[in-house]
């Protein structure tokens, strides 16, 4: 999808050889730095974005600071097709870009009992400059919902 | 919690950069101008809330979450 994801396989590990504790390989994976804390998660600042496979739309966000800490994102476009969120100036300057082809978009998919139930948030996309690595979630002014189901 | 009274045209400062002004009042609906630096986020609080909310039950995800999404996206869809 682009330079920030990186592909491994899932549940890849390290081993910290100074404690020969298990942790999840986060450490050298390009980081997100989000701008404004995600609202609910003001202490997490930095995260990465984590992919099975080239061809899987579907990642994981992972907060450096605390790796339990997963959001699962997926690209609107296979399952929203017409979704086309209008981001402004304002969120440009927080990312610290002028180029609109470098934004991302990523909508935070929420699991339900069953993947039937599970639902994205089109309200409140998180916006992703390639370039600088930096990221918002931008609560948008549109009428949009904030638990759309995806498998509709 | 600081209370001030204030009419339709006054506004009230909120440190050096913020700066709030009542727009206008009519019945019980009061319209609401804020002045703040871009790197200050202001967003209606319900929104706010049920947005917090949202990112919190999606917090959840365990690891496998990604990967049960995956395998339910390549089966066929009922129709």
């Amino acid at each position: 999808m682009s330079v920030l994801v990186a592909t491994r396989p899932r549940g890849g590990t390290v081993t910290d050889s100074t404690t020969d504790r298990t942790t999840p390989a986060i450490g050298d994976l390009p980081t997100i730095e989000f701008r404004a804390p995600i609202p609910g998660f003001p202490e997490h600042r930095e995260f990465v974005l984590v992919s099975s496979s080239d061809d899987d739309p579907v990642y994981t966000l992972v907060s450096v600071r605390q790796p339990v800490l997963r959001f699962v994102v997926v690209p609107p476009a296979p399952f929203f097709p017409d979704y086309a969120p209008e981001i402004g100036e304002q969120v440009l300057e927080q990312l610290a870009t002028t180029d609109p082809a470098d934004l991302l978009v990523l909508l935070i998919v929420t699991m339900g009992d069953t993947p039937a139930g599970a639902t994205a948030n089109l309200l409140a996309p998180l916006v992703v400059s390639q370039s600088t690595r930096r990221a918002v979630q931008v609560i948008l002014t549109e009428d949009l919902p904030i638990r759309a189901p995806l498998l509709h | 919690m600081l209370v001030l009274t204030r009419r339709s045209g006054d506004s009230i400062r909120i440190g050096d950069e913020i700066t709030v002004t009542v727009l206008d009042i009519r019945g019980d609906v009061v319209r609401v101008g804020i002045q703040a630096p871009r790197s200050v986020a202001v967003h209606r609080d319900e929104v706010y809330r049920e947005l917090r909310k949202a990112n919190e039950e999606a917090a959840v995800a365990d690891e496998s979450a990604a990967a049960v999404l995956s395998a339910a996206l390549r089966r066929p869809r009922p129709s």
